[in-house]
């Protein structure tokens, strides 16, 4: 029997949960149909997302068992999100995985978590104000006020870069209220909330901006920083397993089109000029994944577990960015055509960059908790 | 198990075995201790039931797993252990032999290497043949029952105080020149032998260049097949890049980042760290962490049963990678110290920083590894070349051209 907590490696059970989401992903959402939901007017495919929210479970995987979940944790989130970035697969489960982290430790709000468990709600988390969403992502004095009108608490303010903003129903935004911050629930469908859908950078992810205009709050009796730092760092983990799963797609794909495409007499793969990028591709890989397993490994220890997310998630971000430009560069003209898959990992890339925190933002983090 | 191994394992050496510190001699080129320090040691460890931790028994070896390797291995990290002599032998010639060798060879040579008492050095690299080893030249000639070698080799690390070492030799020039090859156990006490002392780029000799003239070595000192001399080396540098891709690097390595923030936080005195320090800090923090971490998966992967093909050039293409990088961000730490160092600190930084170039040479350089990984990884495929099916002796191989006189 594998210890998790000692072992790198991932339990056989998660790794067919990862098979079985790379089969579906594979049947149901190959970058075809991703490019159909990017033309088309939804965020996602409904359906793809009732099979992976329902049908299988992943509304629920990292939601313990008494609240409606499957309790999985961290070795079954970096299953499940690796294989959706690799297929770039648009879905609201990484903004319900985030609202489901923060809410299921605050007590009172298991409705609430029950129910996004089970895959009936759609839920984000609003912490960004400015459009940058680097080291301001979780602003230390958020503008947006909760006030009390006979003791009623109503929200007004703006956020931005919300994760599916148009399509939550519930929305956790992080507020001002007399000199402290605080985490308040709001009803997407109340009329005071407008979110209006953002020009996104990466067309397979879904940003909003959102205004709040008086809009009835509930605010969460929470440990705020405990929560923010928790929502910080399973963004952390789950977008460092995004990038991992989508870094290691370009370099596959690098490497078939170098064993296909022939150039001067022979596959280009054959010049070190191409190999040589490859393999500092792959080399990328292994080392951002190794980081990767080490944050799955420390993730119930609360005090290494935030330092190590942080780790792999400044090894992925850096590294995937230039494995996705290499491989627009390594396919040549063909890899800068619109109809060619290689933009749309670019595009990935350079928001997964920016999103939850940026390079700088995380060696910011590392060097405090690195004691510099 | 396990728990009970490192339980027992961090007692013996907290009694027996140096701390790691600043500068040790784990991750320099060469470890300075006295020979006689380093053979008593080690022949301790032994005792101890530490070396040869997963070789069979019958060979000396403790006939423990991989999991107590990596118990090893993680937990000597924080040790300075005086074993420099034998990392070669232990590492490479005693691997290849376990591996490739006769029940005589296996039984003669294994256990007096586990206790130290012979050291083994590895002969492949020639002035002409680096990363194109398979153009050697070294001429191993049958005469009476056995062999004479001729020929030179260079960056032979410890030749000066083996007993033995392995070479490769060319055996047939009328073949391929990755066919006409075979691999011998050499006495390095045998007349003929003559060792030169290599000085590098530090200033340091941390190397050899080895000349063997008219060396007669028996029959039964062929490793391997005749003629099968390839094979044997393809598993040698397996082992190599293995082993130079899964060391743990010491805590006392002048580049690791807790010797570079300590310069930092020196200099700094009580102001705060520029960001740009910090930044640079953290991201060698993440990069020595994967490394280390690239390395643990690897050796858990081994353990768990499953092959790691070519990965090893992975981790030792990345460690070198990480010397390079760790380099720079002394630079930006040390400033204008670096242009004269001052203090010992400062000199072991410049030591490391030149010490790394070689890192990316030695045991195969970077862009073989990167050769290794495209190739036997991703699947690309080789550069046809012009030299894998012509006759050696047709060859023209070294560098040719122009020769530069002084």
């Amino acid at each position: 029997m594998r210890d998790p907590h000692v072992s790198l490696l991932p339990t056989p059970e998660q790794e067919m949960l990862r098979d079985t989401v790379r089969e579906v992903v594979a049947e149901r959402s190959p970058l075809a149909a991703v490019r159909q939901v990017i033309a088309g007017p939804g965020d996602y495919d409904d359906q793809v997302w009732l099979l992976l929210s329902r049908e299988l479970g992943l509304a629920g995987l990292a939601v313990p068992e008494p609240l409606g979940g499957s309790g999985g944790g961290a070795g079954e989130l970096v299953a499940v999100f690796t294989e959706l970035g690799a297929g770039l697969v648009p879905s609201p489960l990484l903004a319900c995985t985030l609202a489901a982290t923060a809410l299921q430790v605050v007590p009172g709000e298991s409705a609430t978590v029950r129910a996004l468990a089970a895959g009936e709600l759609i839920a984000s988390v609003a912490l960004t104000e400015q459009p940058e969403a680097g080291a301001d992502w979780i602003p230390p004095a958020p503008a947006t006020t909760v006030s009390r009108r006979d003791g009623r608490a109503r929200l007004s303010g703006r956020k931005t870069i919300v994760l599916n903003g148009t399509a939550a129903g519930v929305l956790l935004v992080l507020a001002h209220e007399d000199g402290r911050n605080v985490l308040c629930l709001i009803d997407g469908a109340d009329p005071g909330v407008r979110a209006v859908a953002l020009p996104p950078t990466d067309l397979s992810r879904s940003l909003a901006q959102v205004d709040f205009a008086d809009v009835p709050a509930r605010v969460l009796d929470a440990d705020v920083p405990a929560v923010l730092g928790r929502i910080r760092d399973v963004a952390n983990l789950v977008l460092a397993a995004e990038g991992c799963g989508a870094l290691a797609a370009c370099v596959a794909m690098v490497s078939d089109h170098a064993k296909a495409r022939t150039a001067f007499g022979r596959p280009i793969g054959a010049f070190q000029a191409v190999k040589h990028r490859a393999a500092d591709m792959y080399t990328s890989w292994e080392l951002a994944h190794a980081a990767l397993r080490e944050a799955v490994r420390l993730a119930d220890d609360e005090t290494r577990f935030g330092l190590a997310a942080a780790t792999a998630r400044a090894l992925v971000s850096p590294a995937y960015l230039r494995a996705a430009g290499d491989t627009i560069q390594l396919h040549g003209g063909i890899g800068y055509t619109w109809e060619h898959d290689a933009h749309l990992y670019y595009r990935h890339a350079m928001s997964s960059h920016a999103l939850c925190g940026d390079p700088d933002f995380q060696l910011s983090l590392i060097a405090t908790s690195a004691g510099i | 198990m396990s728990d009970d191994f490192r339980a027992g394992l961090i007692r013996w050496l907290d009694q027996h075995g140096p701390r790691a510190r600043a500068g040790g001699g784990a991750d320099a080129e060469v470890d300075t201790r006295p020979l006689a320090e380093q053979k008593a040691f080690q022949a301790a460890l032994h005792d101890a039931g530490y070396a040869g931790i997963t070789w069979p028994k019958r060979y000396g070896g403790q006939g423990l797993t991989n999991g107590e390797l990596l118990v090893f291995r993680e937990v000597a990290r924080d040790y300075d252990l005086p074993v420099g002599a034998f990392v070669i032998g232990l590492g490479m010639p005693g691997e290849t032999i376990l591996e490739c060798g006769t029940e005589e060879q296996k039984l003669r040579y294994l256990p007096k290497m586990l206790r130290g008492e012979e050291i083994w050095c590895q002969l492949f690299s020639e002035p002409g043949a680096g990363s194109d080893v398979a153009g050697l030249r070294m001429s191993a000639v049958r005469e009476g029952g056995g062999w004479v070698l001729n020929g030179q080799k260079i960056w032979t690390t410890g030749a000066q105080f083996s007993d033995y070492g392995v070479v490769l030799a060319r055996t047939d020039p009328t073949v391929a020149k990755h066919r006409g090859l075979t691999m011998f156990i050499v006495d390095m006490h045998a007349p003929g032998v003559t060792v030169r002392p290599l000085r590098v780029a530090t200033g340091e000799s941390p190397f050899n260049e080895v000349f063997l003239d008219d060396v007669r070595i028996p029959a039964d000192a062929v490793l391997g097949e005749v003629g099968g001399g390839w094979a044997v080396a393809v598993v040698m540098l397996r082992h190599e890049r293995e082993s130079l891709g899964t060391i743990d690097r010491s805590r006392g390595n002048p580049l690791s980042f807790d010797e570079l923030s300590a310069a930092a936080a020196e200099r700094a005195g009580s102001a705060a760290l520029p960001d740009g320090h910090r930044h640079a800090l953290a991201s060698l923090y993440t990069r020595e962490t994967a490394v280390r971490l690239l390395g643990r998966l690897l050796r858990e992967e081994q353990q768990a049963g499953r092959d790691v093909g070519a990965r090893g050039a992975v981790a030792k293409l990345a460690g070198a990678e990480l010397g390079h990088f760790a380099g720079e961000v002394a630079l930006r730490i040390l400033g204008a110290e670096l242009a004269a160092p001052a203090t010992p600190r400062a000199a072991a930084v410049v030591k490391a920083a030149i010490t790394a170039r070689g890192m990316s040479i030695a045991g195969g350089t970077n862009e073989i590894q990167r050769n290794v990984i495209g190739e036997r990884i991703l699947g690309l495929p080789k550069d046809p070349g012009i030299d894998r099916e012509t006759p050696f002796n047709q060859l023209r191989a070294g560098t040719t051209g122009v020769e530069r006189r002084n």
